[in-house]
């Protein structure tokens, strides 16, 4: 089956053209399709955050006993994106250029520093440490909604 | 209790990585005002003194201190290492190394046993802690992001061990072929230390700030290893003179350095980003001149241009490029980050372009473009284009100062002074 890693990462790569998406939208279309395509982005992004949050790291913890390390300074950093996701709906619906460029470049590289972390540093470890089923288990919940 | 990988712990306190940063912008002030008052003579060949002052003042104080203040920032993030606590304590590091850069390029231009001891023993001395502590840091990392800043820190210590021999040789403590030592020097400076750096961040940061597909894990793996058979071949090519060092090393370029450049100019341009910002083109910048650089290396050799061609389009349009790119990301993304950690914070931190607005950013990356011209029509017409060069080069190290200054500024201040501002968040400013 595939690792936590090649799965989650896909699911990374998969939030990157929502990204492109959004910023070709506001580039190009109306603010509407603009605002469809961040709507996108977010409702992926919280799904993903969601299942990491509510499987992967407490399946993780459980197995480690780590629970003060690597997993709490992941849900820091999704606290940290989800405060930036309000202001920027609500810029884009505002037509407002400068300050939407902001919010999607300080989320951007947010984003991208964080799926680093844990493209090599944390799903090996949670790969080495998940048994065959639990990784089955968190795989099936992330392909739930994930495209 | 010990920290573990991407612990909050582990990351660097918001003023680590800066006080190194802090060097880079009156280092590359000197280089130009050096530039500006040498004028022409300052290209009239590579070992006048002025011209061996230029080189250490930007490879090491300004490329050197921007790139070990970046390693402390992104050991953590890239391999997931663990700074001992002593790196974030010893706040003594970054001003010796700074001492040692000024008491070198003093010695380049009034040479003096007594100022080259003391610069060796302070430049060895800084590294040889840093590189300690890295090392250790990176003991737990088993990523191949920790196999390749591994790699890098080994080609630092590697262009330092020679450096000192240089700095012996020229002493008279001891005799060897001075030029092939040079050429050996060169080489792995170029090579496994900074190309070697250049690629383990960009093997990260290309595809997160320009979403582009990720480099090949097979090109990943294969080009770090295959990039130190330059500054060995040199080594083993040094016993038998200056000319086969020399050789070795551009024919080494030739064949080792275009892959990499290659690999990254074709990522850029399949880039997702629709806009292309002041790093994209920066990094372009970087990577054109990179390629370049083994041709103008393999003309010099063979007499048809002056070494200095090589020298500046490695130097200024490659590394300094490729810092500049870098400062207005990394810069006020720490800012940022900082600020919304901060214990106790009340409102919405202002977030990366109200720290950098973006007009910054094109200024820099307009006033490197025009120092590069300025400093290649320098070398066809080195009156008055050097000292013009100089100006241009002391105008972008004031840019990049004022771009820390802006940084550093906002984080202290806020919320007080940029409150009406940035700290309501667009949601409720907005009138409709």
């Amino acid at each position: 089956m595939s690792t936590i890693a090649t799965l989650f990462t896909r699911d990374h790569r998969h939030a990157d053209d929502g990204f492109a998406a959004v910023e070709a939208a506001l580039l190009t279309g109306p603010t509407a399709s603009a605002l469809d395509a961040w709507e996108a982005l977010e409702a992926e992004l919280l799904h993903h955050f969601l299942v990491e949050e509510e499987a992967l790291f407490p399946a993780f913890e459980a197995t480690t006993g780590m629970s003060s390390g690597p997993t709490e300074a992941m849900r820091l950093e999704h606290a940290q994106m989800r405060e930036l996701f309000a202001p920027l709906a609500a810029a884009i619906e505002a037509e407002e250029t400068e300050s939407v460029r902001d919010l999607l470049e300080t989320l951007l590289v947010m984003l991208q520093q964080h799926n680093m972390k844990e493209e090599n540093v944390l799903y090996p470890l949670c790969d080495q440490a998940l048994a065959t089923a639990q990784r089955e288990a968190i795989a099936r919940r992330l392909a739930a909604t994930s495209p | 209790m010990k920290a573990q990988p991407l612990d909050v712990k582990s990351s660097p306190p918001y003023a680590v990585p800066l006080r190194w940063f802090a060097l880079a912008p009156p280092m590359l002030a000197l280089t130009g005002l050096l530039l500006l008052f040498e004028g022409p003579t300052a290209v009239l060949s590579r070992w006048t003194p002025a011209a061996l002052a230029l080189t250490h003042l930007t490879a090491l104080g300004f490329m050197g201190s921007v790139m070990l203040g970046a390693l402390v920032q992104v050991l953590p993030v890239l391999a997931g290492a663990v700074w001992p606590p002593m790196m974030f304590r010893w706040h003594l590091l970054p001003a010796a190394w700074g001492t040692g850069v000024l008491l070198l390029a003093a010695s380049f231009l009034w040479p003096n046993p007594a100022l080259t001891g003391t610069a060796a023993m302070l430049l060895t001395g800084t590294l040889a802690v840093f590189l300690s502590i890295a090392f250790l840091a990176l003991a737990s990392a088993r990523n191949p992001a920790g196999g390749d800043l591994r790699r890098a820190l080994t080609g630092f210590a590697l262009t330092a061990l020679l450096g000192l021999g240089l700095l012996a040789q020229r002493e008279g403590i001891w005799l060897a072929d001075h030029f092939a030592w040079v050429s050996w020097h060169v080489a792995s400076a170029w090579s496994v230390w900074g190309l070697g750096l250049v690629a383990a961040i960009a093997y990260a940061v290309v595809p997160m700030f320009q979403l582009t597909p990720p480099y090949p894990e097979r090109f990943r793996a294969r080009w770090g290893k295959a990039l130190w058979l330059l500054p060995l071949a040199v080594g083993a090519g040094v016993a038998f003179g200056n000319e086969v060092a020399t050789g070795t090393a551009v024919l080494g370029a030739l064949l080792l350095v275009p892959p990499f450049t290659v690999q990254t100019l074709q990522l850029q341009a399949r880039s997702k980003r629709p806009r292309h910002d002041a790093t994209w083109k920066l990094w372009r910048m970087a990577m054109v001149s990179t390629l370049a650089a083994p041709l103008a290396a393999l003309l010099a050799a063979g007499d048809v241009l002056s070494p200095w061609w090589a020298g500046v389009i490695v130097f200024w349009g490659g590394f300094a490029a490729v810092i500049c790119g870098m400062w207005v990301k990394i810069l006020p993304f720490l800012t940022w980050l900082h600020l919304q950690q901060r214990p106790g914070r009340q409102g919405f931190p202002p977030t990366m372009l109200r720290i950098t607005p973006e007009a910054q950013a094109d200024r820099l990356w307009r006033m490197h473009a025009l120092a590069a011209a300025l400093l290649l029509a320098g070398l066809i017409f080195p009156e008055p284009f050097m000292r013009l060069a100089g100006l241009a080069v002391i105008a972008c190290a004031a840019q990049l100062g004022y771009i820390l200054w802006l940084a550093v500024r906002t984080y202290r201040r806020w919320p007080q002074t940029t409150q009406a501002q940035v700290e309501v968040p667009p949601s409720t400013t907005s009138p409709g």
